[in-house]
């Protein structure tokens, strides 16, 4: 093309110039199309390895999910399973221990037979005593062994004669020493078991009749030489006594009993009890009055309801 | 008994793959270092020995061999994540997943693995 022809053709006037513009713009158009369909191509192609990239974590996501449940599953089964495996042996040993205590507590009747001691008493002893112990603040596991120790106090009685157990008027001092053995007597038929409870029933037999102020039988302990249990089962004891009719004495009313035990008689002196145990004593005595009048002799007896 | 952690070095071109398996792996027990290309592998490799190797197929296949290639680490286990469609190595030389792998299968590997 003539350069006069080129520049006439940018006033737009020659025909031929005109289509030399439109040629090149026409080309420079089919060139960028062409980039641009490129560009489509090169971004369908990467969406489509993208698709492919999240179709493929998506399967492996699958599989973090299997594993997963599978794993919690078995995790689960096997809790289960060791969760029933322990709840059936406790329900053993709870089965072993009620069939335990009840032998132990139809032996501890037997041996009370022979003389005044109801079925009740022995019952009220174990509640009384294990009243004191949660009151003291000392844990259910050894207020439960109380319940079931302290009713073995007097076993020892089993090497008393009758003539002496039974016998209506006062006791010669012969007789009282018989009479006194029977806490060693008790310790000795309950001595060298490894159960705890048993371990306690022996303390218990041997020193519920000792003193705080050393004045008691059979060894003259005095203070925190006495075992904690006997100290307890010793308020119990004497409360209880009060409370019954004996040969020599009729049964006393509940106010009664708390007086000659907090301020004393002739014969019971607060200083033969542990003063905190008679703080004890003081703040929960109403509920000794509630547990005598619930055990009562009238319709106590070997087994209350079957229960301990 | 203290044991002495153990290393795991894990190999893989995508770095969020890459991720995914350093989470599924992590443990107080396990060191974990990672390499995207073959080249850091090798690296990583000759400065801290690892315990056990695992490798992405996505870097190549062939990485494999320059590990077994090298005697002192001639006895390092190997696992090699794999498509389906590829076909496995040598048992003797290396273990193989298929991908999707199995997390559990993977933990179970590596443990037996490491065990040894």
């Amino acid at each position: 093309m003539a350069l006069s022809e080129v520049s006439s053709s940018t006033t737009g006037q020659s025909p031929h110039a005109g289509d030399f513009e439109a040629t090149t713009q026409l080309h420079l158009l089919r060139l960028q199309m062409a980039e641009a369909q490129r560009e489509i191509e090169r971004l369908r192609a990467r969406d489509e390895d993208q698709q492919r990239s999240i179709e493929q974590t998506h399967q492996q996501l699958l599989c973090y999910a299997r594993d997963l449940k599978s794993n919690y599953r078995s995790g689960r089964a096997s809790v289960d399973a060791e969760q029933r495996a322990l709840m059936a042996e406790r329900c053993v040993l709870a089965d072993l221990e009620t069939s335990y205590v009840d032998t132990l507590m139809r032996l501890v009747h037997a041996s009370a037979f022979r003389d005044l001691e109801t079925g009740a008493h022995i019952q009220r002893i174990g509640l009384f005593s294990s009243l004191i112990a949660l009151e003291f603040g000392m844990s259910i596991e050894i207020a439960e062994r109380l319940l079931k120790a302290a009713p073995m106090h007097d076993v020892g009685k089993l090497g008393v004669p009758d003539s002496v157990l039974n016998k209506p008027g006062p006791l010669s001092p012969g007789e009282w020493d018989l009479m006194k053995r029977h806490c060693e007597i008790g310790g000795q038929l309950l001595q060298g078991s490894p159960s705890q409870l048993m371990q306690t029933a022996e303390r218990i037999a041997w020193s519920h009749h000792e003193r705080y102020d050393g004045t008691g039988y059979p060894r003259g302990l005095g203070a925190t030489e006495i075992p904690i249990e006997a100290r307890i089962v010793s308020i119990s004891d004497v409360y209880d006594a009060l409370r019954s009719p004996r040969p020599y004495k009729p049964a006393m009313p509940h106010a009664e009993a708390c007086q000659i035990i907090l301020v004393g008689d002739r014969r019971t002196r607060p200083e033969h009890f542990d003063p905190e145990l008679l703080q004890v004593f003081r703040d929960c005595e109403d509920r000794f009055a509630s547990i005598y009048e619930q055990h009562s002799d009238a319709h106590g007896g070997l087994l209350h309801e079957g229960q301990w | 008994m203290v044991t002495a952690p153990r290393r795991i070095l894990i190999v893989d071109r995508d770095p969020l793959s890459l991720n995914l398996l350093e989470v599924t792996l992590d443990d107080r027990l396990y060191l974990i270092q990672t390499a995207t290309d073959p080249y850091s592998a090798i690296t990583l490799a000759q400065l801290d020995p690892p315990n056990l190797v695992l490798i992405d197929s996505s870097v190549g296949a062939d990485l494999v061999q320059r590990f077994r290639s090298e005697p002192s680490r001639h006895q390092v286990p190997i696992i090699l994540l794999r498509p389906s469609g590829q076909a496995p190595l040598d048992p003797k030389l290396v273990q193989s997943l298929t991908k999707p792998f199995s997390p559990l299968e993977l933990l179970h590997l590596v443990s037996a693995l490491l065990e040894n």
